[in-house]
């Protein structure tokens, strides 16, 4: 009996543990569907693949290979240890070896991806004597190495970014590798949705724009996790037809899915054991017999105060620690500190790893035996990337969802069939947003000027000539002869981010000892909530206290400090309007388009003593609050319109509820009409909103300078409402669930049944 | 709804109310006029249209008075230009600094001698839809020069026009290019505030520039043309880019004047302005002379390769000078490079003389790998480097001289 089958019985018979299972789900093992090696494969590939011990392929693999080399586009569905290089390293390699000019381009969403694809195909390449070259070009890249990269490389590794704002701008320096570009590989797929998908489908219009010109077509090759439409998703970014291959022939072992609510501390007041602790504890347990583990949790804070507890639990001279390493993993750590764990995740080195969402894309850490999410993370498809992390091709695993406090969390393990019954969510994009079209077109003509006529993209999107009139007005394009011609200096893509996050990044430096040494970096924003002056920022198990937040020059300063406490930030975010374009009368209510500034603030924070984690004290932080200038559209409910009276007349104790859950429904409908994700909108609700003097409801993009998705919600209003008010009348729920209104959070809505109040203001408002 | 002209208007005015974005605001004549395309104005003389949207100028001039230095510096001159009556000297104007696939070339200046006179050709392309015509007359002047010489043009210029010719499916003219500022920020970084060409020609060869605009000022000039098609704002910028490329013959000329001066062991202080600069750029024409093009092993002009070490020998013996150490660690790599015994014996007393008088510890290293390597004198270089590891400032260099000495004292005692 192995050690995961041993820890399995363990856990089924201990009550303890059982009694807070709210759903043991086993899914059984799976066999393998295999192919032969496909014959036309060069023998020194087909050695390699030996060498690696694959004697016959699987059939999605075999599928994938045979399309791309017949030129078709394709998009395979891969879920964790299911071989996903294969199905586009075989053709492409294979292309390579019969004629060695061919290019391929690598796409992966972040550059951590990049250089584990790296390390990945220089194994295969190495093993063979094919001496493909592979080169990865992003951000990191030293000049010194970019001009061979471009000149030799037969297969470049990059992100979109670059892609948008390095190397399509500078095509001419890229005419060798794009006249010859014969695949483009888009892995994580998945990711390129909402407005971050417009933007990459936008790019990739412009990829194929600048390849027509060389007079190349290369076949694209998606990957994509799981999510509830691939076909779609890929059709959408290629604008094509795409081939599906969503029939995984990989074989898996048995998998064993816990949702685990964790044990009732105040049976009176309903309080149970935080996540925290209790997902280091189910941890250690696995780690302890003799199992690889991971943990995910939802911030970066909890990933260090995990890690920090188990590694301190473990703690032993004696025993060397038990002989368990457990490390923690996220964004900000140096890169060299991530590959060294990934590294120790591969070899064995290291036995558990706590990290955030940074380890769900697909960076090879190798097989992992169990899976421990501390807290839902939010979706659907994501929690399902996470629990498969865990799982081989042959041996049996265990994932184990704790939830915990919050509504949402409660929700999911108290209603297994929903969580177990619920189709991964879809991802929905908009390539012709006006906004990102209008980017994406100057970058076009900045590349290549645009012939009177030309169609941008040539399978969709509808005609630009008002786009040029208005760019020719701005001065920014010229037409000369039957062409536009950029005629500006700028440059374009400069300007333009692809993602709402901004690059600009704070450098945390340890001082400690009188040696300044970058110890790691964060996001601005984020720095604001983590970083402040006096904070304790824990790294890599280590605390620190911050003695300066340098803003200005995008400085932390830290020293080694031990303390017994933590500090938590309390988030205050706000809204101003600061300009009004329009204001009318809709649908029985007021919708108001505008310029709104949102304001996020960090004024005090908490300190939290370690292990209890109750509250020893307040402080104050004085940073200027993060202000992001977007644009909003307001649903205003006054009194005397349909939507206000509906609104006044239910029962005073749900007002604040049933607005609050307006927005819920709005941002579980609003996506599917606006095609974006949900994380490209954000919504506030207002009881009594300060500006407009009555209830309001605001819906604004998440985007800097806006992204067009609010301004085209009016358009889709009346849709959007009636589809809100079908979902909460037909959603099987009591009181709310997830999928509508949002469960019901019963420490604060006491009386009364919070869905009822929505529909009853739905129905009220759409009838009056 | 609004049309979406009415809406991306809206956007674009609501882009330019917001403080956030980083938009530039227009100048005033932005919305002005637009001539359409085709309604040519004509430039005056001496320009003439040589097809839609191109024209040319030449401009005689008498050649600057020290050419005589590059002719004579033809076969082996430092910056390797040759005949100078085969080299192009060209600069380009553009549409905007970053490059990229959207920035044009709208002017291009080839200057060339010709006896004791100056020629200056400039085409010009009024409009976008020319450059086919026009880069192939570019091309015509490149083409027929056996070298060319830029300022910057590795960088900036020379891939632009490459790439200007492949977006419109002509094949690039290249021939070898000398770009001289590489040579000009060796001599000249130290001592003038800046190595732009304009702060050169002005401290270096005295040229002051009557017709002038910033280089930075001329793509808004010429789109203010390209939509009022006024010719006279054009001015400055045809003037701009002939005192560039006069200036570059005459940069030229300057730094291998200086060069072949410096060979003279000791000039007469009658030399004047190159003698000045000799001092001044001390280090850095040392280097410069040390960085000549290379035939295989053999440097290009061995006379220049001898002046530039004697010059960074003599740096690096001024004890007070505050680039003697740079000046002795680049001699010394030279010298180990030839690794002739006559320049070994060179270097080793560089070395020597740092680490008596100085307590070097880079001549520590360098000496002790010297000592154990070539001589294997294993006794003096367990000597050298334990008196070393006693001083107190030996910091991190400690690890690698301990592990050296290790090493060394194994060595020594196995004989």
């Amino acid at each position: 009996m192995s050690a995961i089958d041993r820890i399995i019985e363990q856990f089924r018979e201990d009550r303890a543990f059982m009694e807070c299972v709210t759903r043991w789900e086993t899914i059984p093992a799976r066999s393998g569907s295999y192919r032969d090696i496909p014959s036309d494969l060069d023998p020194r590939l087909r050695t390699a693949l030996q060498g690696r011990g694959i004697e016959r392929i699987y059939s999605h693999q075999a599928e994938a290979y045979a399309a791309a080399r017949a030129g078709r586009d394709l998009v395979v569905v891969t879920p964790t240890a299911s071989g996903k290089t294969l199905c586009y390293n075989l053709a492409v390699l294979q292309t390579i070896i019969e004629q060695p000019e061919t290019r391929a381009l690598y796409l992966f969403p972040t550059k951590a991806l990049s250089q584990d694809q790296q390390a990945e195909l220089g194994d295969t390449v190495l093993a063979t004597d094919i001496g493909a070259r592979v080169a990865t070009y992003d951000g990191d890249t030293p000049d010194s190495l970019r001009a061979a990269a471009r000149e030799t490389g037969q297969v470049i590794i990059t992100n979109p970014d670059m892609l948008h704002s390095g190397i399509l701008p500078n095509h001419p320096k890229w005419i060798k590798f794009l006249k010859h570009l014969r695949f483009v590989v888009i892995d994580e797929l998945h990711t390129y949705r909402g407005v971050f998908g417009s933007h990459v489908t936008n790019v990739i219009r412009r990829l194929k724009r600048i390849c027509r010109f060389y007079g190349a077509d290369p076949v694209f090759i998606c990957c994509s996790a799981t999510i509830g439409n691939p076909g779609d998703l890929a059709r959408a970014v290629l604008e094509g037809p795409v081939q599906l291959i969503d029939t995984n022939g990989a074989p898996a072992g048995e998998r064993h899915v816990v949702l685990y609510n964790p044990p009732l501390v105040d049976r009176v007041q309903g309080i149970r054991r935080g996540v925290v602790n209790e997902a280091q504890t189910i941890a250690l347990r696995l780690l302890r017999a003799g199992v690889k583990t991971i943990v995910f949790s939802r911030s970066r804070v909890r990933t260090e105060l995990i890690a920090g507890y188990m590694n301190k639990t473990l703690a032993n001279l004696y025993t060397d620690n038990e002989r368990i390493r457990v490390e923690s993993y996220r964004g900000g750590y140096l890169p060299s500190e991530r590959r060294a764990v990934e590294r120790g995740l591969r070899d064995g080195a290291i036995h558990g790893v706590v990290s955030t969402n940074a380890l769900e894309l697909g960076i090879d850490i190798g097989g992992l035996d169990a899976a421990v999410l501390a807290g839902f993370p939010g979706s659907i498809a994501s929690s399902w990337q996470q629990l498969g992390r865990a799982g081989r091709r042959q041996t049996v695993s265990i994932s184990v969802l704790l939830a915990s406090a919050s509504p949402l969390d409660q929700y999911m393990v108290k209603n297994p069939d929903y969580f177990f019954g619920r189709a991964p969510e879809s991802a929905f994009l908009d390539a012709d947003n006006m906004y990102i079209l209008a980017d994406h077109l100057k970058c076009a003509i900045f590349e290549l000027p645009f012939e009177t006529g030309e169609r941008y993209s040539v399978t969709s999107g509808g005609p630009v000539e008002e786009h040029l009139a208005v760019l020719e007005e701005e001065g920014t394009i010229r037409r000369s002869g039957d062409r536009w011609y950029w005629a500006d200096r700028g440059y374009p893509a400069e300007g333009i981010s692809l993602r709402s996050a901004t690059s600009d990044n704070v450098v945390i430096i340890d001082t400690t000892g009188g040696i300044d040494a970058v110890i790691g970096e964060m996001d601005r924003p984020s720095a604001k909530e983590m970083l402040f002056d006096n904070a304790i920022y824990i790294h890599r198990g280590d605390q620190y206290v911050v003695t300066k937040l340098d803003l200005e020059n995008r400085r932390a300063f830290v020293e080694r400090r031990d303390i017994n406490y933590f500090t938590d930030a309390l988030v205050k975010r706000d809204i101003k309007v600061l300009l009004e374009d329009e204001r009318v009368e809709h649908l029985g209510c007021e919708v108001v388009t505008g310029d709104i500034l949102v304001r996020t603030q960090v004024a005090k924070f908490k300190k939290i003593r370690f292990h209890t984690h109750e509250n020893i004290g307040y402080g104050e932080i004085s940073i200027p609050e993060e202000e992001m200038h977007t644009k909003a559209v307001a649903l205003v409910f006054r009194p005397g319109s349909a939507a206000g009276d509906a609104l006044a007349d239910l029962p005073p104790a749900l007002l604040a509820p049933a607005i609050a859950r307006i927005g819920t429904v709005m941002r579980n409908v609003a996506p599917f009409f606006l095609l974006c994700d949900a994380r490209d909108i954000g919504i506030a609700e207002r009881i009594r909103d300060p500006h407009f003097g009555a209830p309001a409801l605001y819906v604004y993009d998440a985007y800097p300078g806006g992204s067009g998705l609010a301004e085209s919600l009016t358009a889709v209003l009346d849709r959007v409402l009636d589809a809100a008010r079908q979902l909460v009348r037909e959603c099987p729920c009591e009181e709310g669930c997830p999928s509508c209104v949002g469960p019901r959070d019963r420490s604060v809505e006491i009386d009364g049944n919070p869905k009822a109040a929505v529909l009853s203001f739905l129905e009220a408002w759409r009838a009056g | 709804m609004k049309s979406l002209y009415d809406r991306l208007k809206a956007q674009r005015e609501a882009k330019e109310r917001s403080p956030s974005s980083g938009a530039p605001k227009r100048p005033a004549d932005r919305h002005g006029s637009t001539v359409t395309p085709g309604d040519e104005t004509a430039l005056p003389e001496p320009w003439r249209r040589v097809a839609d949207q191109v024209w040319e100028a030449c401009f005689i001039e008498p050649a600057p008075r020290e050419l005589a230095v590059l002719h004579s510096a033809a076969d082996n001159g430092i910056l390797g230009i040759g005949d100078p009556d085969g080299a192009c000297f060209f600069d380009t104007e553009t549409t905007g600094l970053s490059g990229g696939a959207g920035t044009l070339c709208f002017l291009f200046a080839a200057a060339t001698l010709h006896g004791n006179e100056l020629q200056t050709e400039l085409v010009f392309l009024s409009d976008f839809s020319g450059e086919p015509e026009f880069l192939e007359r570019v091309g015509r002047r490149i083409d027929s020069a056996r070298t060319v010489v830029s300022y910057n043009g590795k960088r900036f210029d020379a891939p632009l026009l490459t790439g200007r010719f492949l977006m419109n499916r002509m094949t690039p003219v290249l021939r070898p290019h000398v770009d001289l500022l590489f040579p000009a920020r060796r001599l000249f970084a130290r001592v003038l505030p800046g190595c732009s060409l304009g702060t050169v020609e002005r401290e270096v060869l005295g040229v002051r520039r009557d017709i002038d605009i910033p280089g930075e000022e001329v793509p808004e000039r010429y789109f203010s043309f390209l939509r009022n098609r006024d010719a006279s704002l054009l001015t400055e910028v045809f003037s701009h880019v002939r005192y560039d490329v006069t200036s570059l013959v005459g940069l030229a000329a300057h730094i291998e004047g200086v060069c072949s001066l410096s060979a003279v062991r000791r000039p007469a202080p009658s030399a004047g302005v190159a003698e000045a600069s000799i001092r001044a750029a001390g280090l850095g024409l040392g280097r410069l002379l040390l960085e000549q093009p290379y035939r295989g092993r053999r440097p290009h002009n061995e006379v220049l390769r001898g002046a530039g070490i004697d010059l960074l020998c003599s740096l690096a013996e001024e004890v007070e000078h505050p680039d003697s150490l740079t000046a002795a660690q680049r001699v010394c790599a030279a010298l180990r490079r030839t690794g002739t015994p006559a320049d070994l014996d060179r270097a080793v007393a560089i070395w020597r003389r740092f680490v008596s008088e100085r307590r070097s510890l880079w001549a520590t290293v360098e000496l002790a790998k010297y000592l154990e390597h070539r001589t294997r004198a294993y006794r003096e270089a367990e000597e050298l480097v334990r008196t070393a590891l006693s001083w107190p400032h030996c910091g991190t260099y400690r690890g690698g001289l301990e592990r050296r000495l290790t090493r060394v004292s194994s060595k020594a005692a196995r004989r």
